[in-house]
């Protein structure tokens, strides 16, 4: 007798089942992710305060943190992803580190570009070699190399082997871009947010910034529903090409 | 233990006799610091700010060539499967692999760096602490090179795949091998120096542990 819980996870480790989960889910995703950006774009533009230190430039924040975290999400989730499907060998997980990398490539390259548009009026430059922004731009290298990895095996068993790998030897920059800003003397401001005490944030920056954060997870749901059903069939095409042969 | 020696001896002639590899990577490494230093016009005081830069970045440079076809011969001339018929384990295999590949393309260059140094106009005092971070720092480059060539070992396309792969991992290396040469040189800081030099070496300690096993693997995930 399987208990309810046990079975809904077995049902979602199906390729089949989970498609079908995520297609009733996806409208759901996309309609979740405009309507909170624009609730958390009139926040962020309207209906937030301008800093008292870098005026209205602030705002570039609320696109520029979101996609940062996103890009570290998205990486580690990508890890224990690879991990568990090293482990258990299962087709789920390796599925899912192949399709959100690119994914978590364009949100760093988001956050670059937007760090970098904030960088010319606050710090008088658009890039600085300092430990936070070099740590970043080898997140985006480890992004294009998975991608390249992943994709350039004809044989799919192997590749999710070999990329899966490559994806946890790149877990260790994580820690790194985490606590760049702690140990070394940056330019870059060290955490606000994420603290084990009380924010230093104020509350009205604070909601806008974390609508625009669920308004980016429901992208990132959204894209990677379509490219899990892309790469499904992919899987299912090379099986048959395989099979009738 | 005796069939670990005769791979390595076997490993030491292949590079250091037909295939005389180390003198490419000599060449090409000497003609990146011509290139480099007449590019700028042999301006000194420009170079002498540059040259630990140029040396370490013209070694990677190099070595980035280097590792394409480390398992490549092995892997398709069918050695490799005759090695996993012998029971020879692919940790102690690509650990003398990681070894030969140090003994033939880092070693020389590290020995003409004082004097390829000559021609960067580099200060002479830097000339020990250069080789000291060199030695310490490119067996490191040489492990995670040989996990990166591992990585590539069944694909088709390989040759620019390489450098792109495997950057990220370098960097580190790099950052801390010239970051502890220009403590010594703008501050004369001596223990800021050994700091930097001290987490270079865990660097490499680390890379020299742990990326015999993941190539070790990944080269058994090509079997499977």
């Amino acid at each position: 007798m399987i208990n309810r819980g046990n079975e809904l996870k077995l049902q979602l480790a199906n390729p089949g089942i989970l498609e079908r989960y995520i297609k009733t889910l996806s409208p759901w995703f996309c309609g979740a992710f405009i309507s909170s950006l624009i609730i958390g774009l009139w926040f962020a533009i309207f209906n937030s305060p301008p800093d008292y230190l870098q005026g209205e430039t602030v705002r570039i924040m609320y696109v520029h943190v979101p996609s940062a975290w996103m890009a570290l999400f998205i990486y580690s989730s990508m890890a224990v992803a690879s991990l568990i499907g090293l482990i258990y060998g299962h087709l789920v997980a390796f599925i899912y580190a192949k399709s959100v990398a690119p994914i978590g490539a364009v949100f760093t390259l988001i956050c670059l570009v937007t760090g970098s548009l904030w960088g010319k009026p606050m710090w008088g430059t658009w890039w600085v070699w300092d430990a936070r922004l070099t740590s970043m731009f080898i997140l985006l290298f480890i992004y294009l190399g998975f991608i390249i990895v992943s994709k350039s095996f004809n044989d799919p068993v192997k590749g999710d082997k070999i990329s899966s790998i490559f994806a946890l030897i790149g877990f260790i920059n994580i820690p790194i871009i985490k606590f760049s800003v702690d140990i070394w003397t940056t330019l870059h401001q060290p955490a606000t947010i994420s603290k084990l005490d009380t924010p230093s944030i104020h509350t009205d920056m604070l909601i806008p910034l974390l609508i625009m954060f669920t308004s980016f997870v429901f992208l990132f749901l959204y894209i990677f529903s379509i490219r899990f059903f892309s790469e499904l069939n992919l899987r299912r095409y090379v099986t048959y090409t395989l099979s009738s042969k | 233990m005796r069939i670990y020696r005769l791979i390595f001896l076997r490993e030491l002639r292949k590079v250091f006799s037909y295939k005389a590899n180390y003198i490419f990577s000599l060449m090409f490494y000497s003609s990146i610091i011509f290139l480099i230093s007449i590019g700028l016009q042999g301006q000194d005081s420009i170079l002498t700010n540059v040259a630990p830069s140029l040396i370490w970045v013209s070694i990677i440079l190099v070595l980035f060539l280097s590792f394409e076809d480390i398992f490549h011969d092995d892997y398709y001339d069918g050695t490799l499967d005759i090695y996993l018929i012998e029971n020879i384990t692919l940790y102690g295999f690509s650990l003398i692999k990681s070894i030969s590949h140090w003994l033939a393309n880092c070693l020389p260059m590290i020995i003409i760096t004082p004097i390829i140094g000559i021609f960067v106009n580099l200060d002479s005092e830097i000339i020990i602490p250069m080789l000291i971070t060199l030695i310490i720092g490119t067996p490191a480059l040489s492990f995670i090179g040989c996990m990166g060539s591992s990585l590539i070992l069944s694909l088709k396309i390989h040759g620019l795949i390489m450098p792109i792969i495997i950057l990220p991992l370098f960097l580190p290396i790099l950052v801390f091998g010239i970051g502890a040469l220009d403590v010594l040189i703008f501050n004369g800081f001596e223990e800021l120096f050994l700091r930097q030099l001290a987490l270079l070496a865990g660097i490499s300690g680390l890379s020299i542990v742990f990326c015999p096993i993941a190539s070790a693997y990944i080269i058994k995930a090509n079997y499977d």
